[in-house]
């Protein structure tokens, strides 16, 4: 299809045309929307395999260890989880920046996209936190700055999606959270230090939930095959996601 | 309460924290699959 | 602009104008920067004033919250006092969500946000002036009420006077980003508990700082003052896109 008999909109962008820059060239739906499909089972193909592979590294290949047994396991799902938690909020930023700079409705909905997966690998890191310290420290939560930090997340990603709910007209719903989510990733560093600050301030007998077992070779790769699967599933679940919503707001007919 | 780190030998009492951390997260992840097929399917009926 | 809106303005004597462009005469081209900020300062005063109420209403909210939890934890003087900081900061801090939801609801609804927005002068500035405007009215009583409310945690008059200065550096910045909320929520169905929502959690190295300045931590007032900084910097800006992104 021509790009000249499509809509502004659909050029990607006011003004800008897809043919003078091929990479730009996706941000128009009608070219993006048959690569989401083609790409979307080879993610999830791609996940289940990884996942696959990681999780017989983690069970039957990475040895007990010797302070905290077999409950250490727990790691393989935990800082895959939280890795991606804070790697998907990043995109997430990114998509929102290229939104707000490029002008392009696409981006955004990629944002769209991302945020509940994101909020949910954040809940997924802190419930697989909270059962990996409570046999191992006794307590199910400990305010440690990484945990306090995920949980923090957490509410960035349920404030992005709460506000998307409560702005009806989905242009500006798409603006605003970017705004919202560029606020978001700007302060993450902040945050972070702060907590780390007041971490150590309130140290007392807290101990670090992060404390692993020092890395054997086989844990690393087992964590890496992990996060692998869980950054192929958050791409799928995006492509998939991305393509609905396209059609809710009316960009692309069903 | 018991003391964990002394156990050294028995771990058999942590199945059920691994069970369940890797339980409720696949079950999470399982919902919210059904959740998009859901969406998939509701965005195909606006033809 | 609604005709009740309208109506309302009149009956108070003010003008939708908060620019204070019809009494200066000389229209919107010709005022300057700081003419057009004080012209916002003082009409946002006056407004405040008028519908004191709503801002005394703010401040009592503050008391009332900070009194609630001596009765839910327990008179315990020794207990309360070493709280004291931490408790008066989070009532602080909820205190300043609530009353900055309707930071721009006057002039949305009489319709003089778009005066603001269309204005020639930099909208940032102008939403610092809107912005100082509301913490003089919200913000500086929770300062001034802070020892007080620590002597009734038990503290002595310094820890108070301590806190109240961590107070002052900081409410100052929960107004900032407040009102990034309040742009960025303008008019929609959530209202302060969407506000609350989308801005507390960026709110949150404020929060650990000002407990950390009020208790007397070595870094933590130069750490608030940097907020303060950055927070007067990014802040309006933001703000000032949000509010445009709000009216298109």
């Amino acid at each position: 299809m021509p790009a000249k008999t499509l809509g502004p909109h659909l050029r990607g962008g006011d003004g800008i045309s897809p043919l003078r820059w091929n990479w730009l060239a996706y941000a128009s739906p009608v070219r993006f929307d048959p690569l989401a499909r083609h790409a979307a089972p080879w993610c999830f193909a791609a996940a289940a395999l990884l996942a696959l592979a990681g999780l017989w590294v983690g069970f039957f290949v990475a040895p007990t260890d010797a302070q905290q047994g077999e409950v250490y396991r727990i790691i393989f799902l935990h800082v895959p989880a939280a890795w991606m938690s804070m790697f998907l909020y990043l995109v997430m930023a990114g998509y929102c920046a290229l939104a707000l700079v490029l002008r392009t409705r696409l981006s955004a909905m990629m944002a769209s996209a991302l945020a509940p997966t994101g909020a949910l690998f954040t809940f997924i890191a802190l419930w697989t936190g909270a059962l990996w310290g409570r046999p191992t420290w006794g307590t199910w939560w400990v305010w440690d700055a990484r945990l306090t930090s995920e949980l923090i997340l957490l509410f960035l990603y349920l404030g992005f999606l709460a506000l998307e709910n409560a702005i009806d007209e989905p242009r500006r719903a798409e603006r605003a959270c970017a705004v919202l989510a560029l606020a978001g990733v700007v302060n993450i560093p902040v945050i972070y230090f702060s907590v780390q600050w007041w971490n150590t301030l309130h140290q007392g007998a807290s101990v670090s939930l992060t404390a692993a077992p020092s890395m054997a070779a086989t844990m690393l790769a087992g964590m890496l095959l992990m996060t692998l699967a869980c950054w192929a599933y958050a791409a799928g679940v995006a492509l998939v996601r991305v393509r609905c919503i396209l059609r809710e707001r009316g960009v692309l007919h069903p | 309460m018991r003391n964990d780190r002394r156990d050294t030998v028995n771990w058999s009492h942590h199945t059920p924290y691994i069970a369940g951390a890797f339980g409720v997260a696949f079950l999470l992840l399982g919902a919210e699959l059904a959740l998009l097929a859901a969406r998939v399917r509701r965005a195909r009926q606006r033809r | 602009m609604s005709i009740e809106a309208i109506e309302q303005t009149a009956a108070r004597g003010l003008s939708a104008d908060p620019l204070a462009l019809e009494a200066d005469g000389q229209g919107a081209a010709r005022q300057s920067v700081t003419a057009a900020c004080l012209a916002l300062l003082r009409h946002d005063l006056a407004i405040a004033w008028h519908q004191r109420a709503g801002v005394v209403a703010s401040v009592v909210f503050f008391v009332i919250a900070a009194s609630l939890f001596p009765l839910a934890i327990g008179p315990g003087l020794r207990t309360l006092g070493s709280l004291a900081p931490g408790i008066l900061w989070v009532c602080a801090l909820l205190a300043s969500m609530l009353s900055l939801s309707h930071l721009f609801a006057q002039e949305h609804a009489d319709g003089s946000l778009d005066q603001l927005v269309l204005s020639p002068h930099p909208l940032a500035l102008l939403v610092l002036a809107k912005v100082g405007a509301h913490w003089l009215t919200t913000g500086l009583p929770l300062v001034v009420l802070a020892p007080a409310l620590a002597l009734q945690y038990g503290l002595p008059p310094d820890d108070g006077l301590r806190i109240a200065g961590s107070l002052l550096a900081g409410t100052p910045v929960l107004g900032l980003i407040g009102a990034l909320g309040a742009a960025l929520t303008l008019g929609t169905r959530g209202g302060a508990v969407l506000l609350c929502v989308i801005v507390l959690p960026l709110c949150v190295p404020v929060l650990v700082f000002g407990v950390g300045a009020g208790l007397g931590e070595a870094p933590a007032f130069p750490l608030l003052g940097a907020c303060l900084a950055l927070a007067l910097f990014l802040c309006p800006l933001a703000t000032a896109a949000a509010l445009r992104i709000a009216m298109e």
